[in-house]
């Protein structure tokens, strides 16, 4: 507990030498923020429709205007930020969790196993992930879960792969192999060794992954293969925007902002946590 | 050596193989027929059934798969039911407009993003370095559609420099040229600072090399130094960046092609699914992951061949 | 000064593209070349087309995209007038009447003739291509078009009569004047081995067909054999364009002088007007409904289905999809069409405090929770979401389920799975035809599960379907297709939304042609005399 709050305290201190960094956790915890009262701070219903008093300019009403069916933007912009959210939040943490077990399979296992789970990494990789996505909801028809599940087997090689390289690494270490001698099983060591070594690797690439996350549902729900209208999504705001775009730009200017404000926080902060964590990375980059 | 490429290249050719043949069940199981959204509602038993003949869906999935592999060793593609035409013919004709894109977004990237890399590292921690830093990460991760977006709303619609929509007359070039700017922009604007990073930490790593120093101490003008030294080796690992990222690239393709009304594999991939046209779906299927594990193959070879260390590594 | 917009120089010199490749950069800095398009392009007639060509034979051709067509390459016994009503007038016909309830009359005016050297049209021509519809070997696409056509009698040259099984009211309509109906040459057909698909062999109309590139265009030029007043246009260029943000940017660059466009985008036109054009926003003969799946538990009680049909206020959900430019419709049957009812039964806007009532005495749990199945249309999709508000209103929650087109047309059908179960709520589209018949036989008992997904089965609204096509006089036939709008009101499985409208823009210099359902007629697009 202590080791954590110092952990907490250490990062914090950090940050704040790192105005990229703070930038990115003001934005993110502002993202957060904004997300989880939406219910209390969004100033319409997001599904209220108000036919004659569609497509309009940002008033004092509707501070970003209105959608086709006059529905309030902002309204839907905050409310489609929960979308993200817990697209983000489940997709990688599954992600994450599959990608540990399988990764550790990998660099702990046998080699034929190592192989084989190498491979179906590769093939998977090996689809240019839009096309995949295209297919699987053909298959499935559209839906949140669909979307999720997608990002989720998207997602496990990149996990996967970390994993089973600092496996690997650490699979010949002396302390490993000491331990084996002692007759540790594989179950424990994995557990008391190799997992806290990587836990902090894969909570970095955890935290540049939000962008992506978001960015994929983003752009599936512009498709019109994400969530289910009226749901609002910041994909499905741009993609209303995109139908309507002769007739008012603010639902296009209002769906991308909190894209790019989730891309800018997440990645910043992101970033700078890898600075922190991982000084052996940043030498190299930079 | 060659024993790695080849074993590279067989590993990549099976799973080519995987990839399309996964696709292929997984298409034909989606609900959904064909055959009544071309014939619409008049569509009698007896013409969904010719029609069903035609595009082989009265045979077993197997079969259809084996036929379709059989074709393709033939360099046949398959015939789209709906145009009646060489499957084959309409993906090369639609190649094109893709490459282009994914070339020029790249090309328009590396151009910019290697000087902008160079003067980072010759000026380390200047304001534009520190610059670059920030917006490369800044613009990597923005989806580019979105990026495409905001382009089609300021730069086409409202201030209408560029054309919104299309990919301009056939054989006018400057015209073709002017639809092309867009779109580039927007998938190639992520590259930019990521190229800028790459050569920067590379030429930064290669300019504290023994030869580099040699090379000046030999009294060499310093742009020689770092054009004809540094930067040649600076180079190598982009390149193979670069390979991935033009793979990786045809997923953004797809969005500026919709965005801004483009032909090209993605729109075709997308309209093909839409309307359940197999043939032209495992069509440009088949020929974007061809093109992705290729564009990755050569990536791998050519970082083999720069770190002879990574040929060891059995995952690789 | 004419400039050629799409000119095409496979042989382009390196020379040539270097030049062209400065002039980009001279371009890019000077902010583009608006304008480098907006030119006259002599009697070159540009025009949008919403969907490619599959096949321009009437035998195997699926859409309204071709038939655009064949009205300026063939010809067929009656045409429409370009007046925006549905009468007809005489096309290859000098004389037609029919003689009796089974027979209809012809005679062809002489000196017809088919391009490609295939001579004079004779009624054995007449013959050769309806009988060639009907023919089950052809197994034509169009086939319920001619109805019971039996055969057709050829009395000399140029004389005829159609002979069929049982009466068909909707006959000269559909059959003669329609695309099914279109007259070719026996011996131009029979040397090409009797079909063909985008290379029309023969023609007779006031164009000829040119060329066809896939995805792109079709293309006609003046038929110079052309019997009647000399065609406008030396040539049509027909663009495939299925995206209507893509039309409009190409009307407003100049590359096309008459395209369909979407109705949201007619606004926007009317206030910044491409220069010398105007909007005309034509009736569709399209019907969009919202249909209920009366053999789902959920919706077996009638009452719950006529809550439904009382609780959207439908006028809300038009002036949103279709930005106030269409009206409610009463029915299938649209304006100025034999049997449009002028009411319907339940009033535009609803009535929510009926639609309550009748949930309270259906005595339903509320909220009803339901489904809602919607193709994948922009339109259809912001319709559904103000169907969904209205019926939230009154305590039914709608979830919407969006299909892809193609798996969309599939949901009520029996022989495809058994998602027809499943379906509740659906909005649905067809299109019309120039006969009342052809927008309500789809709601027979026969179609149940094929396209009739309602399930809505009514013995008198099958007799009233045959009834109806026996019946010659136009009032009687009124009479008919208005009950049999009225019983499918009744049965609570329908909620009519709106026939729709096609908005369109075009050259003033152009004097506009259409169909009421908006389909442009091509051989009667002219320009307006210029002053010299």
């Amino acid at each position: 507990m202590a080791m954590a709050q110092g952990a907490i305290f250490r990062t914090f201190n950090a940050l704040k030498k790192d105005p990229l960094g703070m930038t990115g956790f003001v934005l993110v915890s502002l993202i957060l923020f904004l997300t989880l009262f939406a219910v209390w701070l969004a100033p319409h219903d997001p599904l209220e429709v108000n036919v004659h008093d569609r497509l309009s300019s940002p008033s004092t009403a509707h501070w970003l205007g209105t959608d086709q069916l006059g529905r309030d933007i902002l309204s839907r912009v905050l409310f489609g930020g929960q979308i993200a959210l817990k697209v983000s939040l489940v997709a990688i943490s599954a992600s994450m969790a599959i990608g540990v077990v399988l990764g550790m399979m990998a660099g702990f296992g046998p080699r034929w196993l190592d192989r084989l789970l190498v491979v179906s990494f590769d093939t998977v990789r090996s689809f240019p992930t839009i096309i995949f996505a295209l297919a699987i909801i053909a298959l499935t028809g559209p839906s949140l879960n669909t979307v999720i599940g997608i990002i989720i087997i998207t997602s496990i090689p990149a996990y996967a792969r970390v994993v089973r390289t600092q496996t690997q690494a650490l699979r010949e270490r002396d302390f490993i192999l000491a331990e084996r001698a002692m007759g540790a099983s594989t179950a424990r060591i994995l557990r008391d060794h190799v997992l806290p070594n990587i836990a902090a690797p894969l909570l970095i690439l955890a935290s540049m992954d939000v962008p992506a996350v978001v960015g994929m549902e983003a752009g599936l729900s512009f498709l019109g293969l994400g969530v289910s209208p009226p749901t609002p999504s910041w994909g499905s705001i741009l993609n209303d925007g995109y139908s309507y775009l002769r007739n008012s730009p603010w639902p296009i200017i209002a769906g991308g902002l909190p894209l790019i404000a989730v891309t800018l926080g997440f990645t910043f902060f992101g970033e700078s946590l890898r600075d922190i964590f991982d000084p052996k990375l940043r030498s190299k980059d930079a | 050596m060659l024993t790695f490429i080849v074993r590279r290249g067989l590993i990549s050719l099976l799973i080519l193989c995987l990839a399309v043949s996964l696709l292929f069940g997984m298409i034909h199981m989606v609900p959904g027929d064909p055959t009544s959204v071309m014939l619409g509602p008049r569509a009698t038993p007896a013409l969904k059934a010719e029609l069903a003949r035609r595009m082989g869906l009265d045979r077993p999935l197997v079969i259809q798969l084996g036929k379709f592999y059989a074709g393709l060793a033939r360099g046949d593609l398959g015939t789209d039911p709906f145009s009646n035409r060489e499957v084959a013919d309409i993906v090369f004709e639609q190649l094109p407009y893709t490459l282009a894109l994914v070339l020029a977004a790249i090309g328009g990237a590396t151009l910019l993003g290697i000087p902008l890399g160079c003067f980072s590292a010759i000026r380390q921690h200047s304001l534009l370095d520190r610059l670059t830093a920030v917006l490369s990460v800044a613009f990597i991760a923005i989806p580019s559609f979105v990026v495409a977006l905001y382009l089609l709303l300021w730069l086409a619609v409202k201030w209408r420099w560029f054309p919104a929509i299309g990919a301009g007359d056939i054989g006018n070039y400057p015209d073709q040229a002017r639809h092309l700017v867009l779109p580039a922009i927007a998938l190639g604007l992520g590259w930019v600072g990521y190229i800028a990073r790459l050569v920067r930490s590379s030429m930064l790593e290669v300019m504290g090399e023994n030869h580099i120093r040699t090379a000046r101490a030999f009294g060499l003008p310093e742009r020689t130094v770092i054009i004809h030294y540094a930067l040649r080796i600076a180079m190598l690992p982009t390149v193979t960046i670069l390979g991935m990222g033009i793979g990786s690239m045809l997923s953004g393709a797809l969005f500026a092609e919709i965005v801004f009304s483009r032909p090209g594999i993605g729109k075709l991939l997308y309209e093909g699914v839409i309307s359940r046209n197999y043939p032209v779906v495992m069509g440009s299927v088949l020929v974007t992951t061809g093109f992705f594990v290729l564009c990755t193959l050569l990536a791998d070879i050519i970082n083999a061949l720069l770190d002879p260390r990574l040929r060891e590594s059995p995952g690789n | 000064m004419e400039i050629k917009v799409h000119s095409r120089r496979p042989n382009q010199t390196r020379r040539a593209f270097l030049q062209s490749s400065s002039l980009v950069l001279v371009g890019l800095a000077c902010g583009g070349f608006p304008g480098i398009c907006r030119a006259s392009r002599g009697d070159v007639l540009h025009i949008r087309n919403y969907a490619d060509v599959f096949s321009l034979d009437p035998v195997s051709s699926v859409s309204g995209a071709e038939g655009l067509i064949f009205g300026a390459i063939y010809q067929n016994i009656l045409q429409f007038k370009s007046d925006g009503s549905w009468d007809t007038q005489p096309d290859a016909a000098e004389y037609f009447a029919q003689t009796d309830a089974t027979h209809y009359a012809f005679r062809l005016k002489p000196g017809q003739m088919f391009s490609g050297g295939f001579g004079e049209m004779t009624a054995d021509d007449v013959k050769f291509s309806f009988e060639r519809m009907i023919d089950p070997a052809m197994n034509a696409l169009n086939l319920p078009d001619l109805g019971p056509l039996s055969h057709v009698e050829v009395h000399d040259r140029y004389s005829g009569t159609f002979v069929l099984r049982s009466p068909y009211a909707a006959f000269a309509p559909i059959a003669l004047a329609g695309p099914s109906g279109a007259i070719l040459s026996r011996k131009a057909v029979t040397a090409i081995g009797g079909r063909f698909s985008t290379h029309p062999p023969c023609g007779s109309g006031p164009y000829t067909f040119k060329y066809w590139q896939a995805q792109r265009k079709t293309v006609l030029e003046r038929n110079p054999l052309w019997a009647g007043s000399e065609a406008p246009f030396a040539e049509i260029h027909i663009y495939a364009m299925t995206d209507d943000k893509a039309a409009e940017m190409a009307f407003e660059a100049g590359q096309l002088d008459c395209a369909q466009i979407s109705v949201e985008t007619v606004d926007p036109f009317r206030k910044n007007m491409p220069p010398d054009s105007s909007i005309l926003v034509l009736p569709s003969g399209r019907n969009y409904w919202l249909g209920m799946n009366r053999e789902n538990p959920a919706l077996a009680d009638i009452r719950i289905r006529r809550a439904i049909q009382y609780a959207i206020d439908m006028e809300a959900v038009v002036e949103a999809a279709w930005f106030g430019l269409a009206q409610v419709s009463t029915g299938p049957v649209p304006k100025g069409m034999t049997g449009h009812r002028e009411k319907a039964k339940i009033p535009p806007r609803g009535d929510p405090d009926r639609a309550r009532a009748l949930l309270k005495g259906a005595g339903v749990a509320l909220p009803l929770r339901l489904r809602l199945d919607v193709a994948s249309k922009a339109q259809n999709l912001t319709a559904v979401q103000v169907m969904q508000w209205s019926l939230r209103k009154v305590g039914i929650e709608v979830e919407i389920h969006v299909q892809d087109n193609s798996t969309f047309v599939t949901i009520g059908r029996e022989d495809l799975g058994d998602q027809w179960r499943n379906i509740q709520l659906f909005m649905q589209d067809f299109i019309g035809l120039a006969d009342p018949y052809y927008s309500l036989s789809w709601f027979i008992s026969r179609q149940v599960g094929l396209w009739n997904w309602e399930r809505f089965s009514s013995e008198e609204y099958d007799q009233l379907n045959d009834l109806a096509l026996a019946t010659g006089d136009k009032a009687e036939r009124s009479r008919i297709y208005w009950r049999m709008q009225d019983l499918m009101e009744e049965s609570g499985c329908y909620r009519f939304i709106t026939n729709g409208v096609m908005p369109g823009i075009i050259r003033n210099s152009i004097k506009p042609a259409f169909r009421p359902d908006g389909y442009a007629i091509l051989r009667d697009l002219r320009p307006f005399k210029q002053p010299a």
